[in-house]
């Protein structure tokens, strides 16, 4: 009897676990296909008519062996998350608006006529740019990441300064 | 940024590291940081962001690490709750690939060695700090064996500009071109001379300080396109320019608003047959053999080119009355499906289909025109119609979605009509639904 009780409560152990990581399952899925679902798939002719409110962010991607492997992606910040969205040639797409700065109008194209250069706004957010009438330093914090398995630094720390922040491209 | 920022910028760095970014539990290697990471890192050595305007990260792996990444500008950084406006600058390096992409070996892309020291490290260092300063690429704009022809007939080209650090550029021309320059204040509005009618002008070299350091060419009577022109001398870091690309360098500049939100890109005034990346002809107007640049539909042109006192150049400027406006014949650019110029879909699947065509109407005709695309499908199956009103030497996108029902090859047609004139253009394409 002891031993039939000890499987008996064997078996329901099991399937009380087992309908438990079902039950987990179940919610990560739910968790994963809401995630999903947040991924914004604009369709073309509603991205060609938005008006997109916001500060413009912008990261180049370089490859230097192939141009057209380099990428521009664009986003909006508008102060609780940053959201990608398509801006070339292609988007008849014009921004306005921007917030915290003066340039009240910006945009690319509209209907395929040239608005305006986005270029000047991200110029115009460095702070002082234009007009600089005395030598203005950047400071920069430069850190250096060793993948593990290199076999050595291509240059020691001390050198650093030496090797980038005295480097040709300074006086460039 | 020294030289070409004419001592108005300098950059100064603290510097930390080396970081070792630890394997995972494999032997893997792992290649980048985390943000959490990053941030971390930046609690753990109570480095105060609040310092620093860009963060420079400079990452070294065994091998295929390369390239690199920027924000354009500063943006904001949450890191360890508080928001700071900072650029952020990637660049890779790596032992492999025979040193190609080691930091200190000399740059890779340079065809001709630079009669002074130009490593991998400060070729990418140079165009990162552009982006982190806020400028984009340098671009070029393509019009095959012209200079300059109708807009269905030239083509944008990402990095174009040869002869700037923002461009893909071969260690010849590193300074930027005039018209960043302005952007980032390093040339005076008064340096640069407003040309809106004919005759000489005078050019000091991009590379000094001191007079006319661009014209920005206007035809009076229309507002859309304008030229800047920069002259180009074999100076400090643009000193192996001389190889073939010196002298009167000329950007087609599509005006915004006002001159600061201008779009200029190079033009090749010397043109060949050969793809842009590999023509090794000079992009200048040479003064050697007195080329001139023609814009025939604004009635522009520049040239020839004559010696100046001290070191300057003289540009002739001819602008006179721009031909009266004649509509032109639509003309279809290539057509993409789901952003491919491929055209095998999935049956059952909304498929986006793309495609652009231009106006050369040209630039003294007044108004749009009302251009219809047509898409139609083998045996109307799908026929979709599509109105734009597009300017003149514009360009307007048609886009509709097509959802195949059966598996096959199908032939789909776009049409495009003119409205004013009545002219008509096709483009005809088959589709393998799979």
């Amino acid at each position: 009897m002891n031993q039939n009780a000890n499987r008996k409560f064997k078996i329901i152990s099991f399937c009380v676990s087992f309908l438990f990581l079902i039950l987990l399952f179940s919610i990560f899925s739910k968790i994963n296909i809401k995630q999903k679902a947040q991924v914004i798939t604009a369709p073309l002719e509603k991205v060609g008519t938005d008006i997109i409110s916001g500060k413009l962010e912008v990261m180049v991607k370089d490859d230097f062996d192939d141009n057209t492997k380099s990428g521009i992606n664009y986003f909006i910040d508008d102060g609780k998350k940053k959201t990608p969205f398509i801006l070339d040639n292609y988007s008849d797409l014009k921004l306005a608006s921007f917030s915290g700065s003066t340039i009240k109008s910006i945009g690319y194209y509209d209907q395929g006529k040239f608005v305006g250069n986005i270029q000047s706004y991200l110029v115009n957010k460095q702070a002082p740019t234009n007009n600089v009438s005395i030598p203005v330093n950047h400071k920069v914090l430069t850190l250096l990441l060793l993948s593990e398995g290199t076999s050595k630094e291509p240059f020691v720390k001390s050198d650093a300064q030496k090797v980038i922040w005295n480097s040709p491209l300074l006086n460039l | 940024m020294t030289e070409q920022s004419y001592g108005k910028i300098t950059f100064s760095s603290d510097v930390y590291g080396w970081i070792t970014i630890p394997k995972q539990a494999s032997t893997t290697p792992v290649l980048y940081l985390s943000q959490t990471q990053i941030a971390n890192y930046i609690a753990t050595n109570n480095i105060n962001l609040n310092n620093y305007d860009h963060v420079l990260l400079v990452y070294y792996c065994a091998v295929d690490c390369k390239g690199a990444n920027s924000t354009v500008g500063k943006v904001n950084n949450v890191v360890n709750g508080q928001n700071y406006q900072l650029s952020v600058s990637t660049i890779s390096g790596s032992q492999g690939n025979a040193g190609k992409y080691d930091f200190l070996s000399p740059y890779y892309q340079i065809k001709t060695q630079t009669s002074f020291q130009w490593r991998n490290i400060d070729a990418y260092l140079a165009h990162e700090f552009g982006h982190a300063l806020g400028l984009m690429h340098a671009n070029a704009h393509d019009c095959g064996n012209f200079a300059i022809t109708a807009p269905s007939g030239c083509g944008y080209i990402e990095f174009g500009n040869v002869i700037d650090t923002m461009g893909f550029n071969k260690g010849e021309g590193l300074h930027f071109n005039a018209f960043f320059k302005y952007l980032l204040g390093w040339i005076n509005p008064s340096d640069i001379v407003q040309v809106n009618s004919s005759g000489v002008y005078n050019l000091s070299p991009l590379e000094i300080a001191s007079g006319t350091k661009m014209l920005h060419i206007n035809q009076p009577a229309l507002s859309d396109i304008s030229y800047d022109v920069e002259f180009r001398q074999p100076i400090g870091f643009d000193k192996d320019i001389a190889l073939n690309k010196d002298g009167v360098i000329i950007y087609r500049v599509v005006n915004g608003p006002s001159m600061q939100y201008d779009d200029a890109k190079l033009i090749d005034a010397s043109p060949t047959i050969s793809p842009w990346f590999s023509d090794t002809n000079p992009v200048s107007l040479s003064q050697s053999t007195q080329g001139i640049f023609k814009d025939d539909r604004r009635g522009i042109k520049i040239g020839p080119i004559t010696s100046g006192p001290n070191g300057s150049a003289n540009v002739a400027v001819d602008i006179s009355t721009p031909p009266a406006c004649m509509q032109m014949t639509p003309v279809i650019g290539s057509l993409f499906i789901n952003n491919s110029a491929s055209y095998t879909i999935p049956v059952g699947v909304p498929a986006n289909i793309f495609v652009t065509a231009y106006n050369d109407a040209y630039p003294t005709c007044v108004g749009n025109a009302t251009f219809v695309g047509n898409f139609m499908v083998t045996g109307g199956i799908f026929n979709f119609t599509q109105n734009k009103s597009i300017a003149p030497e514009a360009f307007g996108n048609f886009y509709t979605t097509f959802t195949p029902s059966t598996v096959g090859t199908y032939q789909l047609q776009f049409k495009v009509t003119n409205s004013i004139n009545n002219t008509i253009a096709n483009k005809v394409v088959y589709i393998i639904v799979q």
